[in-house]
């Protein structure tokens, strides 16, 4: 008995050597992060994969860019987004309010992550190499903070030294769940201020070690240049109200080797077969068919009516915009489109699924100047009108009746703002840096400018899991 | 633990002893029906305390003192024979059962173990449960027979998957579906094999694959001492399943048949057209708006037109079930063989299941020690699925929302003839005005979603097992056994170019899947009996066992299709690459294990075994890769006590059984250990991102369960009484688990151990005949469970949320926190939530309003704070999984008739009605009856308030919607008759006719479709949701069985 069951142990054994697979199982779908920051290769795709984070479903898929549109006076209210162009949001809202703002950490977190790996591991790739995925990844945590702190709370010039509550600026990455889970990760909001701060450092960095030149048609139009920091810091600072800075920075954006031009027709900008050809377009979120296969989330969705069609033109509002002639080449077909009663924008008509987000564009730079010239001009700044004339003159736009004070100037390139940039994500934020409110729509009452309601609540599931984070007045 | 066993062991053998004089009597006892030997029959001498069991070949030995000795044989199970002691050295005893109960063999995969020998809690179902009725697959037939085993039938679309919780939830993670155990093979976990839609398209349940036909009993494990030896996958519970197999000299062929239509029991009571319209129009005027539904008469034949969508959509389905089997053997082989055909249509339109299946079992003992069998099975499965809750495009989803008041078909027969939108192929908006603006959602064809479209899949399956058993000595047994269970599972979707969503879109886009699981389990342990001084019986088994799966999918999805003729992906019949997708994922896990077990017994008085069993499972990290389960039981007959003998004899079976033992929980993600990087392409270039935080500390989610409990037979075993108390304490609980969303991990989430609940709870079973006539008998068997569940600890103090359901410490898991609804405000009209702290405030949605001015006090006199989701509250005890439930079944047979029912009950839940809050919205689409109800300036004292068009405040998720989801329900009713002439004139072995309704009635206070619908089905914290699921479907039946 004892021998038989000794074979048995020592087969049992034997066996037991050979058939587990229990050590043996590695994914079949990824990759241990040591095995990429200790490979100069991997790391540059790692690098990229900080603009697939980038291209989150939630952010900058698009949806930031909608929720800003939704909540200005150029689109009508969507249902599909709740109560946010109704300004009646819920901060319990899962799909606006959570989602946004998880989509947009999740993206601050690849570049954070990716800045943290890289830093141990800097000598695989060399400093002049890792210098320049730092600037790339500031690029987009920047980009990231400016929605944020647009959305979710007041205006830079809300108070007189941006000292309101902002969001909380998480620059550092949790390297396992270990850290994620860590009681540490309860903080509070930052000011606006040092949110503010925060880009302008990333962005300066960034400006001075990102390449004006990739030398790729792809990359140039899609992965951060020194022009794309430039064109996004001189836009922080007009948020910011740092007029002089902004005029520097977009001056830095013009003077690119990269040579951006107006497109000659508005709709080359928006023609998805000409993404990578495009000289207007600065930086854009690239998207493919791939990325979007089967999800309701892309910009072009939710703007065609090839799409889902949810968000229509409001044509009370837009089209009523002084100096909008409707000869104007951004008031008719292929940039407006009709389907049964409602008007919709041609920017992302044809191929809803793959259009690319747009970011930054050379008219933008443009206007930026154009409002910073104007807002240092106590007269009527020649520089900033020559800007203005510019876009309207390729744009087919009416000829204007010349501004006479400061005033009516700084009015008009905020008009031509909306009649050049509706639908790209600058709604409600445009309204509120200058202090103007938001025109009533069916669904809403006027909004005044520093009111409560003009910004999204912070998740209620975040401020009940995190007592140190602050919810936002009234909600 | 081990040196606990020993001592106890040494010191019965002491007091075993006997001692020896006189004439020695020996003999066999046997089973009178069949002849086998029965070992551990207590052979004692009447009016003395000495006594003797039988050895494993039923042979005893026994000392008499005097020649007028009474030998008494006596078994568990038989009844008594009480005889002179012989003249001679020898007798020979048959004995009779007299309890089938007792003689029930628990079969725990690894040993066989008597029901009288049973140390531990379980259930055995009887095949002929199962067999005896029609079912879609035998998890659905579980529902109500036993005690402690909860099944959740969540929609009424064939195939869909269905939830079974033994002993309540007994995990947080996803995973709270027992261990299922087929002959001995571990079947491939999981209830969907569907991956498009996130997996909630089209569902699939693997047990559908599986022919009801083929079973012969299932035994549920439901404590540590009986789940142990399965150690790490043990903690939901085990449901182990034999197969019919041959039986030795006996010829048989049987037929099992049966045809049954369907008609979804309750339906939502939708508006029509006049009412719709008034409705509608109504929200808006309310709202100031000119009114948005107007009436269309599109085939001018002077009438407006109306369709009644449910009717398109719901259908009544026809099954039919064929299957066929041969059986039999002599002493050295026996063999069973099966075929089975079925079919099922459902009750939405299109949707159908048919299913083929062969099985064979071959059982060969060539030589007295040696024995080896196979067993093969293979079955396809073909599914015409429908998208129903969930989605928009669901035939279900969008049959609700459709206003009535458009016509199904256009006049000019483009779009396939259906009345669609050229921009983007939704329904037409008729006549109605502004309904992009004023919808909530779109609103797709109910009937386009389904007939221009396909949602498909195929399933092929293949079990096969080897194994064989060696008995070198005797008492010894040796078992290896091979088994695999591989599934493929070919999805299938098509999306017409002229179906609104990708179809439109795309130009036509088809999308296949190929889902491969193979999963292999290897087991090799041995068996020793033996019996020392005829008094102590010992089981020992000892094995190891190794698992192996792996699955992958290969995906591929093609839009822009040559022709609208095409609906495949094959070569030529597509241009240009940019809609051409590609892709799969594969992931693999294992798992290595030691296990033994030790059994004692004496006099079949006193029992105690001890399970122990090491698992190591790659999920985990190298330092805590490696579990190990204990478990110990002990049993005690009391009425085999001279005592109780004595004294009681309304009492013929009594045992006290008690077991504690440590068993895990494995399902996690295959890697949820480590942080991983994964593919992260940015459009066309070549990406690696984060995809995954790992959390390094990740260890077992254990359950410590105990269970004490008793089986009583008494009234001559007319009465059967089993009752348990358990107590699951689970620690180191596993979830995917929310971190906060500012650290921006991947998913937001980190699979970690978050902290530890319990369950604990009493189970009741009766069994009993009351009447026993030779024309009329009544069988009757009941059960009864009651639970609690409490979150003890988490590791973050903070809730868990998900949805409006927490864990929170100190509640049961999935507990409400939601706002209070305060009712309807009688003189404005408007609605009225409670505040965190009780107040009542009234929100005003008239146009005009500032947001800032919308919340006042109920007279309106004073603005006040809004209501937000800080102002929810705990719901206390209330969630969505039941705290009572059971079932009560009843068989009335006279001659040949036979008249059953069974009644199923469930309750001390609450499900959050979502179906009605989303059709009662007070957007632009269809609603229920409920709405006509709103509050109008003549109409004042209501539960609805005033509808303003839009208005989705009101309507919000609150304790207006929460509902009890307590039910009575008639599960069957079923009359048989079984033709006693014809069958013995025509030398059969069964012949049986029967016709039953199931679903016959249900009593709730629950006002949606069924009470029992979930659509949060792998929640386990948001459990509870009725989100227009598919209705439970009524059926009407009826079968033949035949044997010959």
């Amino acid at each position: 008995m004892k021998t038989v069951n000794k074979y048995i142990l020592a087969l049992g054994l034997l066996m037991g050597s050979a058939c587990s697979k229990v050590d043996d199982q590695t994914p079949y779908v990824a990759i241990d992060p040591e095995q990429i920051f200790s490979d100069p290769a991997r790391i540059e795709k790692a690098a990229l994969g900080m603009y697939n984070a980038l291209q989150n479903a939630e952010f900058f898929g698009g949806r930031v860019l909608i929720y800003a549109d939704q909540r200005g006076n150029d689109v009508n209210v969507s249902a599909f987004f709740g109560n946010t162009g109704s300004f009646n949001i819920l901060s319990g809202d899962v799909t606006v309010v959570l989602n946004c703002w998880t989509g947009g950490y999740r993206t601050i977190y690849e570049a954070n992550l990716f800045m943290k790996k890289l830093l141990k591991n800097e000598a695989v790739v060399g400093t002049p190499k890792a210098t320049q995925y730092y600037a790339e990844a500031k690029f987009i945590r920047a980009l990231c903070y400016f929605y944020l702190v647009n959305l979710y709370a007041q205006p830079y010039n809300f108070s007189a030294d941006a000292s309101h509550v902002g969001v909380p600026l998480i620059i550092d990455a949790a390297e396992d769940g270990a850290q994620a889970l860590s009681a540490a990760n309860k903080v509070k909001r930052n000011t606006v201020k040092e949110v503010y701060d925060q880009m302008i450092k990333d962005l300066t960095e960034a400006s001075a070690a990102l390449t004006p030149n990739w030398n790729d048609a792809y990359f140039n139009r899609a992965r951060a240049t020194k022009a794309a920091a430039d064109g996004l810091l001189a836009r922080v600072y007009l948020y910011k109200g740092d007029w002089i800075n902004a005029n520097t920075s977009a001056d830095a954006v013009i003077a690119s080797p990269l040579a951006f031009k107006l497109a000659t027709e508005p709709i080359d900008n928006w023609t998805f077969a000409n993404m990578n050809a495009t000289v207007e377009r600065i930086f854009s979120v690239a998207m493919n068919s791939a990325d979007n296969p089967n999800t309701n989330n892309a910009i072009g969705q939710h703007y065609s009516p090839l799409g889902r069609g949810d968000i229509s033109i409001n044509t009370a509002g837009y089209f009523a915009l002084p100096n909008f002639s409707v000869t104007d080449k951004r008031r008719v077909s292929p940039m407006i489109r009709t389907s049964g009663t409602l008007s919709y924008t041609g920017k992302y008509y044809n191929n809803p699924r793959e259009q690319w987000v747009p970011v930054l564009r050379l008219a933008e730079i443009k206007l930026i100047k154009a409002e910073a010239m104007a807002r240092l001009d106590p007269l009527v700044s020649a520089g900033a009108l020559t800007q203005l004339q510019d876009i309207r003159t390729i744009r087919g736009a009416s000829v204007i009746v010349p501004p006479v004070t400061q005033a009516q100037l700084i009015t008009l390139i905020l008009d031509e703002r909306r009649m050049e940039l509706a639908f790209e994500g600058f709604g409600v934020m445009d309204f509120l840096r200058t202090g103007r409110p938001i025109p009533a729509r069916p669904q809403h009452l006027i909004q005044n400018p520093g009111t409560d309601y003009v910004v999204l609540p912070i998740p209620l599931q975040e401020t009940q899991r995190n007592d140190q984070l602050a919810q936002n007045k009234g909600y | 633990m081990k040196r606990m066993i020993l001592l106890i062991f040494f010191s019965v053998m002491l007091f075993g002893q006997v001692l020896a004089q006189s004439r020695i009597i020996t003999g066999r006892v046997t089973d009178s029906k069949d002849g086998s030997p029965l070992p551990g029959v207590t052979v004692s001498i009447k009016g003395t305390s000495k006594g003797t069991i039988t050895n494993p070949n039923g042979e005893y030995r026994i000392e008499i003192s005097q020649p007028t000795d009474v030998l008494v044989y006596s078994f568990i199970g038989y009844g008594n024979v009480e005889l002179q002691a012989p003249a001679g050295a020898s007798r020979n005893v048959q004995l009779t059962t007299d309890d089938k109960t007792l003689q029930e063999v628990i079969v725990t995969g690894y040993v066989d173990i008597k029901r009288k020998d049973a140390t531990a809690s379980s259930v055995n179902i009887g095949g002929d449960k199962i067999n005896d009725k029609p079912v879609q697959s035998f998890d659905q037939a579980l529902d109500g027979l036993a005690a402690g085993v909860n099944v959740n039938v969540t929609s009424g679309v064939v195939g869909d998957a269905v939830s079974i919780r033994i002993r309540g939830v007994n995990s947080i993670s996803n995973a709270t579906s027992p261990l299922i155990v087929l002959d001995g093979i571990p079947l491939i976990t999981g209830t969907n094999l569907n991956v498009f839609n996130s997996g909630n398209g089209t569902r699939f349940n693997p047990l559908a694959d599986i022919n009801p036909n083929d079973i012969e009993s299932i035994t549920v494990l439901k404590d540590a001492a009986s789940a142990a030896l399965y150690g790490s996958r043990a903690a939901n519970g085990v449901i182990v399943i034999t197969t019919k197999r041959g039986k030795k000299g006996t010829v048989a062929v049987s037929y099992n048949g049966d045809f049954n239509w369907a008609k979804a029991a309750r339906l939502p009571k939708l508006l029509n057209g006049e009412d719709f319209t008034t409705i509608q129009n109504e929200k808006a005027a309310n709202l100031n708006t000119t009114p948005i539904a107007v009436d269309i008469d599109l085939n001018n034949d002077g009438k407006p037109d109306r369709t009644d969508w449910l009717k398109e959509v719901f259908q009544t389905g026809f099954s039919q079930n064929h299957g066929v089997s041969v059986s039999g053997g002599n002493d050295k082989a026996q063999y069973y063989g099966a075929f089975d055909y079925a079919d099922m249509k459902g009750i939405v339109i299109t949707n159908r299941l048919r299913r083929g299946s062969v099985r064979i079992n071959l059982d060969v003992t060539p030589k007295t020690w040696l024995k080896v069998g196979v067993s093969l099975y293979a079955s396809k499965g073909v599914n015409n699925g429908v998208l129903s809750d969930g989605l928009l495009a669901g035939a279900t989803f969008a049959g609700y929302n459709a206003p009535p008041n458009v016509p199904i078909y256009n006049t000019t027969g483009q779009y396939g003839g259906y009345y669609l939108s050229a921009a983007n192929r939704d329904l037409a908006d008729g006549n109605n005005v502004a309904v992009a603006t004023n919808r909530l959602n779109r609103f797709f064809h109910p009937l386009t979603t389904v007939y221009m479209g396909r949602n498909d899949n195929i399933t092929n399956r293949t079990m096969g097992s080897i194994y064989g058993e060696l008995s070198p000595v005797k008492g010894l047994k040796i078992t290896s056994r091979f088994g695999a269970d591989f599934i493929q599972n070919f999805e299938d979707q098509y999306s017409g170019p002229d179906q609104a969503g990708n179809g439109f879109g795309l130009n036509g886009l088809v999308q296949e899947n190929l889902l491969r699981i193979n999963q292999w389990n290897w087991s090799n342990f041995a068996t020793y009996t033996h019996t020392i001084n005829q008094a102590h019986t010992f089981m020992l088994t000892a094995g190891l066992e190794y698992q192996y799966s792996k699955r992958t999918e290969l995906y591929t999805g093609q839009g822009n299709l040559a022709d609208g003729y095409f609906t495949s992906i094959y070569d030529g019949l597509y241009a240009g690459t940019t809609n051409t997708f590609s892709g799969g994922t594969a992931n693999a896990k294992a798992f290595d294990s030691y296990f033994a077990r030790l059994a004692y017994n004496y006099l079949n008085k006193y029992y105690i075994e001890g399970v122990f069993r090491a698992d190591a499972f790659s999920g985990f990290g190298l330092n805590n890769r490696r579990g190990y389960f204990p478990g110990v039981s002990a049993g005690w007959r009391i009425s085999e006590e001279p005592f109780f003998k004595e004294n009681i004899a309304v009492i013929s079976d009594f045992k006290i059984r008690g077991s504690y033992g440590r068993v895990g929980n494995a399902e996690l993600g295959e890697y949820a250990w480590r942080t991983l990087y994964g593919g992260g392409n940015y459009a066309d270039v070549n990406g690696l991102s984060v995809t995954q935080i790992g959390d390094p500390n990740l260890q077992w989610e254990t359950s410590k369960k105990l269970d004490i409990g008793f089986d009583m037979s008494l009234l001559k075993d007319k009465l059967n009484i089993t009752f348990d108390y358990f107590n699951n304490d689970v620690d180191n609980l596993i979830l995917n688990a929310p971190v906060l969303r500012t650290t921006g991990v991947p998913g937001a989430a980190v699979t970690t151990n978050i902290g530890s609940m319990y369950n604990r709870g009493l189970e009741l079973t009766i069994n009993a005949n009351p009447i026993s006539k030779k024309d009329f008998n009544w069988t009757t068997s009941t059960n009864f469970t009651i639970l609690k569940n409490r979150v003890t600890k988490l590791a973050d103090p903070n809730d868990i949320i998900s949805g409006a359901s927490r864990a929170s410490i100190g509640k049961p898991l999935g507990v409400f926190y939601m706002i209070r609804w305060a009712g309807v405000n009688p003189t404005t009209g408007y609605g009225q939530f409670l505040s965190a702290d009780g107040t009542v405030k009234m929100y005003n949605p008239s146009p005009g309003v500032a947001t800032a001015d919308r919340w006042t006090t109920p007279d309106g006199s004073a603005k006040v704070t809004a209501i937000t989701g800080a102002d929810a509250v705990y719901l206390d005890n209330k969630t969505g999984y039941p705290t009572w439930y059971g079932g009560w079944s009843n068989t009335f047979s006279y001659k040949g008739i036979e008249l059953g029912f069974t009644l199923q009950y469930s309750g001390g839940n609450y499900v959050i009605n979502a179906t009605r809050q989303g059709l009662m919205t007070n957007f632009f689409q269809n609603n229920i009856e409920e709405i006509k109800t709103r509050w109008t300036p003549t109409n004042t004292n209501t539960i609805t308030p005033k509808l303003f068009l839009r208005d989705n405040i009101t309507t919000q998720t609150s304790t207006r919607w929460l509902e009890s989801a307590d039910y009575l329900r008639m599960q069957e009713i079923m009359l048989a008759y079984l033709f006693p002439d014809v069958k013995t004139k025509l030398n059969m072995t069964a012949l049986r006719v029967f016709a039953s309704v199931n679903n016959a009635f249900i009593i709730t206070g629950y006002s949606g479709a069924d009470p029992e619908i979930n659509t949060n089905r792998q929640a386990n914290i948001a459990f509870g949701v009725d989100s227009r699921g598919v209705p439970l479907p009524r059926t009407f039946s009826l079968g033949l069985r035949a044997g010959f």
